[in-house]
């Protein structure tokens, strides 16, 4: 029994207001919500975590099968992979190959022995051609001929290298050019 | 206690509802969130698992479309025109089949550089060799006939079965019966590469170029073949011994 002379700091009656009811309603059905997501959340998780690391296991299983199978055919491999290295280097082989008979047809459709005297090709695709004419008259065909070849952008580059006329009359002529094919 | 129990008695349903806020917080912090991190990375791993096998599927059909041997057959079809070392045998066997086919006579063979005893991958490759991606050996050689028979060999040498090139050469045409011509010429030659790659390594197949390729190749003339005939033990003029010691 309290005696009227004390001061009891705790409220003998406890009265909710209305706000701490508000505050403990709104706890109480976030509370209950916040756990529903969190189960359903868990649950969904769950089956997924179940259904991916089976697939996972299933998907292992089915690389562990091919790998053994391609480490059988290693060496089919070994070959296959040679080919295609091989064909590379065929293909760029074949492109750095030069087709000199087709020059030789080229310069002998505009002159030919003995007014051709010599045909010089170097290691940077520069075609010399020595030609010894009678004439400067039977010179000048031949260097339209060359010219034409230039326009037609089979040879590069043509030029007049040098120019000799004999005490006998004789024209010996050197062209130069690059070949295009 | 007694105030405890007062206390709890108040305050009960607050307190179940923060309990249960607590609960929920720490079983997303210690369950879902690492799970959602799981099944992630489960996930990628399933996806980079299905390019694998989706690789290897490939690997396996390319693999097996057709026979080993007929892919040693098509290599072997390659080697003969670019092989693997400078295989100097198959170089003057095939220099001396195109002489014969096109009637030159060739003379004076010399290396332009002097072969190299290092292995190939020790070998550095000049700037050519580089832009082409393949070894070369130089050589010039010297070949004698008439016009004809130096034009047949130009034209023979672009399409044999051992790749050669003809870098320059000088022809005279003193006197067309008997030209003889100096010739720089370079031998392809390329080494093996020494690893096939990853399992997992994807596989490309043969494009339609490289089949016309591999075609077009093995149509060309081996001239070497002849030399490289293995000998049977019928045509062995020499029977092995039993014991290399015995009288």
């Amino acid at each position: 029994m309290t005696t009227q002379n004390t001061i009891n700091l705790i409220r003998t009656k406890t009265t909710n207001s209305s706000q701490f009811d508000a505050i403990e309603a709104s706890l109480r059905r976030s509370g209950f919500i916040f756990l529903i997501i969190v189960l359903c959340l868990g649950l969904l998780l769950g089956l997924l975590y179940i259904l991916f690391s089976s697939e996972e296991k299933n998907l292992l299983t089915q690389k562990n099968r091919y790998v053994t199978q391609v480490s059988n055919d290693k060496d089919a491999e070994g070959y296959f992979r040679s080919i295609k290295d091989r064909t590379r280097i065929v293909t760029m082989a074949m492109t750095s190959k030069k087709p000199w008979s087709k020059l030789l047809d080229e310069v002998s459709a505009f002159v030919k022995p003995p007014n051709l005297s010599r045909i010089e090709v170097d290691g940077a695709n520069m075609i010399i051609l020595t030609v010894n004419a009678d004439s400067v008259d039977d010179i000048l065909p031949i260097a339209n001929a060359i010219m034409a070849k230039a326009q037609a952008n089979n040879f590069i580059n043509p030029l007049l290298s040098s120019f000799q006329i004999t005490k006998t009359g004789n024209v010996l002529a050197t062209f130069s050019f690059s070949a295009v094919f | 206690m007694l105030t405890i129990n007062k206390f709890f008695r108040i305050y009960r349903e607050l307190i179940i509802s923060v309990f249960i806020i607590f609960v929920s917080l720490m079983a997303t912090i210690f369950g879902i969130i690492p799970t959602i991190g799981k099944v992630i990375a489960i996930r990628s791993d399933s996806v980079v698992l299905t390019k694998t096998i989706q690789i290897l599927r490939t690997k396996i059909s390319i693999l097996e479309s057709q026979d080993q041997n007929t892919y040693r057959d098509q290599l072997a079809q390659l080697v003969a025109a670019v092989p693997g070392d400078k295989s100097l045998p198959t170089l003057f066997a095939t220099l001396d089949g195109l002489g014969a086919q096109s009637g030159v006579t060739l003379k004076d063979f010399s290396l332009v550089r002097s072969v190299s005893i290092a292995t190939e991958s020790a070998v550095n490759l000049s700037p050519e060799e580089q832009k082409i991606g393949s070894n070369l050996l130089s050589f010039s050689i010297t070949v004698s006939g008439n016009y004809d028979q130096i034009y047949a060999f130009l034209s023979q040498v672009n399409n044999v079965r051992r790749f050669f090139r003809v870098n320059n050469f000088d022809i005279s045409f003193a006197d067309t019966s008997a030209i003889s011509v100096h010739m720089g010429m370079d031998a392809f030659y390329s080494p093996f590469s020494t690893s096939i790659g990853a399992v997992d390594s994807p596989l490309v197949p043969l494009s339609q170029k490289e089949e016309d390729l591999i075609t077009q190749v093995s149509e060309m003339p081996y001239l070497s073949q002849a030399a490289f005939t293995p000998a049977t033990s019928a045509q062995s003029p020499v029977t092995p011994k039993a014991d290399l010691f015995a009288p």
